[in-house]
């Protein structure tokens, strides 16, 4: 079977409901896929103020116009949905193998609503859907589940996107997982799928997506797999993975450790990647047709601990929240941490900030010991993190209000206004200080799904003229250096244009580490792609258009569900100066200068600069009259 | 008239490619920015993070013997 389409499944399962409906090619293409397909459906069909965790929510499951042909760094599948942490809309990319599985099998999304009486998976195998009882896989952690499914489905190549008993017990950080390794993090939309008793969605396509152009994208293949790989962004990416970061930063004095009170960690060296390659990585993987293979892979095999690569392997971020965040050293714990986290499917960043508040907490006074269970939750004690991902997980005890969240946690002992408290609009901070990288500090505050590092611009790779984005980005539109701590027009502007660029990446199924100035592939080859898959003549201005369309409909989803511009901040500690190392004494961002810089952004948006609502006029120029008029 | 040089440390801690010196001459004078250009990086002293002393590196300032550079990957991001 040969396939490019982009039908769209629907599946109720309150009433097992399936039915299919074929999209209007001007609305692929206008927008795109991933959020640009799930957003006017949410819009249209979700009630503002739904509870995320009621069967009333809506799970867009999505891929794009160009996934699944054989070009480099596509493989990611996009999940959409209002997020039951942060209560606004929610998305999460994943690479590994689904997205391709979907779109070889005929679909290019799956929008789920409802909830099924019990336990459920959905089956989907070359056009035929099928929902199957799941009873028997429900409490199961992740690798349990794909073999057992795999294995009744004789289907030994079905690829499982599926959560873990984190989402089946309603964690708010729950993730979903494919092929054991590959998670939409963030959000909580694990919770979501568990909310509506759905266990996994199984593909299996044994078609062939077909490209316009099956010269190009071959040449485009070739190219990366040849010099792209031994550029400088894609060879230490193949060859470290995203850990080198530590020791970037802890050299630099802003590696977070301590929840954000220090910026070196004083056992920094034990979590390097030079450590962590001798102690707990083995060889990497990769996704779906992308010779860079960055993903970390760790297996230990000691008296204490045994971790199976089948899970994974902690990259920067994990080695950050559970690791220097927490003042935990020891790889052999931090491994192992990490695969309980992957057999859950539980976001470690979000865990790791929680539990580090809860550190700060209890050392400040305001949790006793006794309210831990008796645990010993203090900065540098690893020991305690086995228990308490298991007590999380099962929603025990602290276990349980980890479970909901810093944010939840402090509102809870009335600790929400108090500068230890480190996330935007509900969702924790991840593991890049704005204090070194203003333009992250930009996207941690406007970011529709809480603070967020993926669609930032990370400011130093735009910071002299011989950075990445500034010597092979000038399709993006950025000709001269930007200042990695200014926040003057010049930052804003480069935030607006990344924000779009990052936002279509995202939306194609691309990966963010594949393409420059994060990744070797140059931006035309981006473009070249789309062209080559779809035979569409596409500009990267019309690419632009549609990740515009799609800030500004998350930014109504957010104002509907009564989101201000008060969201739109920057925890307190990020305005105050480091404590140690380089920086000590500097470093606090100016708070005026941030507020000014935000409503900058705003009215370049075309946003009221008070409200933050987008202006009639700007939703009619990229044809969203529709949602105008409701807005 | 001979031009007088200074001796600064490498610190080369990329982790790709063919190690750097640990000490590398360049005339009196010099300023960072120029001296990091003369360095044989893969794609040029932008794709890396640059220390100069233990501290976030100036383009502009003039490095003296002694002088520590180091030699780091870039925060892309992830």
């Amino acid at each position: 079977m040969k396939t490019n389409e982009n039908k769209f499944l629907f599946v109720d399962l309150s009433n097992s409901k399936i039915w299919i409906e074929e999209p209007d090619p001007v609305f692929c293409r206008t927008f795109l896929g991933g959020r640009g397909w799930a957003l006017p459906y949410l819009l249209r069909n979700l009630k503002p103020k739904t509870d995320p965790l009621s069967p009333e929510n809506i799970l867009a499951v999505t891929t794009s116009v160009i996934s699944g042909a054989r070009g480099p760094a596509m493989p990611r599948v996009i999940v959409c949905s209002k997020s039951p942490l942060t209560g606004a809309f929610g998305e999460s990319e994943a690479g590994g193998f689904w997205a391709p599985g979907l779109k070889k099998a005929g679909f290019g999304a799956i929008f789920i609503m409802g909830k099924a009486p019990g336990p459920v998976y959905i089956w989907i195998k070359d056009g035929s859907v099928e929902i199957k009882e799941a009873g028997h896989l429900w409490g199961l952690e992740t690798g349990e589940t794909q073999d057992i499914i795999r294995k009744e489905l004789k289907e030994s190549r079905a690829r499982v996107l599926q959560i873990g008993p984190a989402g089946e017990n309603g964690v708010l950080y729950a993730n979903i997982v494919n092929e054991l390794a590959h998670f939409n993090g963030r959000n909580g939309l694990g919770a979501v799928m568990g909310s509506k008793n759905l266990k996994a969605v199984v593909v299996r396509g044994t078609g062939e997506v077909t490209t316009s152009d099956p010269e190009k994208v071959k040449e485009i293949n070739t190219w990366t797999a040849k010099e792209g790989i031994e550029k400088p962004l894609g060879e230490i990416l193949r060859r470290h993975g995203t850990i080198p970061l530590v020791r970037t930063f802890q050299e630099v004095g802003a590696l977070p450790t301590r929840n954000w009170t220090r910026g070196v960690f004083s056992r920094g060296e034990e979590i390097s990647a030079e450590n962590l390659h001798k102690t707990i990585y083995i060889e990497p993987k990769g996704c779906f047709s992308c010779p860079i293979r960055c993903k970390r892979r760790a297996k230990v095999e000691n008296e204490k601990f045994k971790v199976d690569p089948r899970f994974g392997g902690p990259e920067y971020e994990t080695i950050g929240a559970l690791g220097s965040i927490l003042e935990v050293s020891d790889p052999y714990i931090l491994a192992k941490a990490n695969e309980l986290c992957n057999r859950y499917a539980l976001d470690t960043i979000s865990l790791g900030m929680t539990i580090g508040w809860v550190m700060e907490a209890v050392e400040r006074g305001h949790i006793s010991k006794e309210e831990c269970d008796g645990l010993d939750i203090t900065f540098g004690n690893g020991e305690v993190l086995i228990p308490l991902i298991e007590k999380v997980v099962k929603r025990q005890g602290i276990g349980e209000k980890i479970a909901r969240g810093s944010k939840r946690f402090a509102q809870e002992l009335g600790l929400e206004g108090e500068d230890f408290l480190l996330e935007v609009k509900g969702q924790e901070v991840p593991m890049h200080d704005p204090r070194i990288k203003t333009g992250v500090g930009l996207q941690y505050a406007l970011s529709d799904y809480g603070a967020d590092h993926i669609v930032a611009p990370h400011d130093t790779v735009f910071a002299t003229k011989d950075s990445p984005g500034i010597k092979e980005g000038s399709m993006l539109g950025v000709f001269e250096p930007v200042d990695p701590l200014s926040l003057g027009p010049e930052k804003v502007r480069l935030f607006y244009y990344m924000d779009l660029y990052w936002s279509l990446v995202d939306m194609l199924g691309f990966c963010t580490f594949g393409f420059v100035p994060r990744g070797p592939i140059p931006v035309e080859m981006m473009v070249d792609l789309v062209k080559a898959i779809t035979g569409w003549p596409v500009s990267l201005w019309e690419l632009f258009k549609a990740a515009e369309r799609t800030i500004h409909l998350a930014r109504i989803f957010n104002l509907r569900e009564g989101f201000t511009p008060d969201d739109d901040r920057l925890p307190k500690r990020f305005f105050q100066n480091f404590n140690n190392g380089p920086l000590e004494g500097k470093g606090g961002i100016d708070e005026e200068k941030f507020q000014q810089a935000i409503h900058l952004r705003y009215k370049m948006m075309g946003w009221d600069p008070e409200t933050g609502k987008p202006l009639p006029e700007r939703l009619y120029e990229l044809g969203l009259g529709e949602f105008a008029e409701k807005n | 008239m001979e031009e007088k040089q200074i001796l600064v440390k490498i610190r080369d801690q990329r982790g790709i490619g063919e190690k750097l010196p640990e000490e590398v001459k360049a005339r009196e004078g010099i300023e960072l920015g120029e001296f990091m250009e003369n360095l044989p990086l893969p794609g040029g002293p932008g794709y890396y993070t640059i220390l100069h002393n233990g501290k976030i590196a100036e383009r502009g300032k003039k490095l003296e013997t002694g002088d520590e550079i180091g030699i780091l990957p870039l925060s892309v991001g992830g």
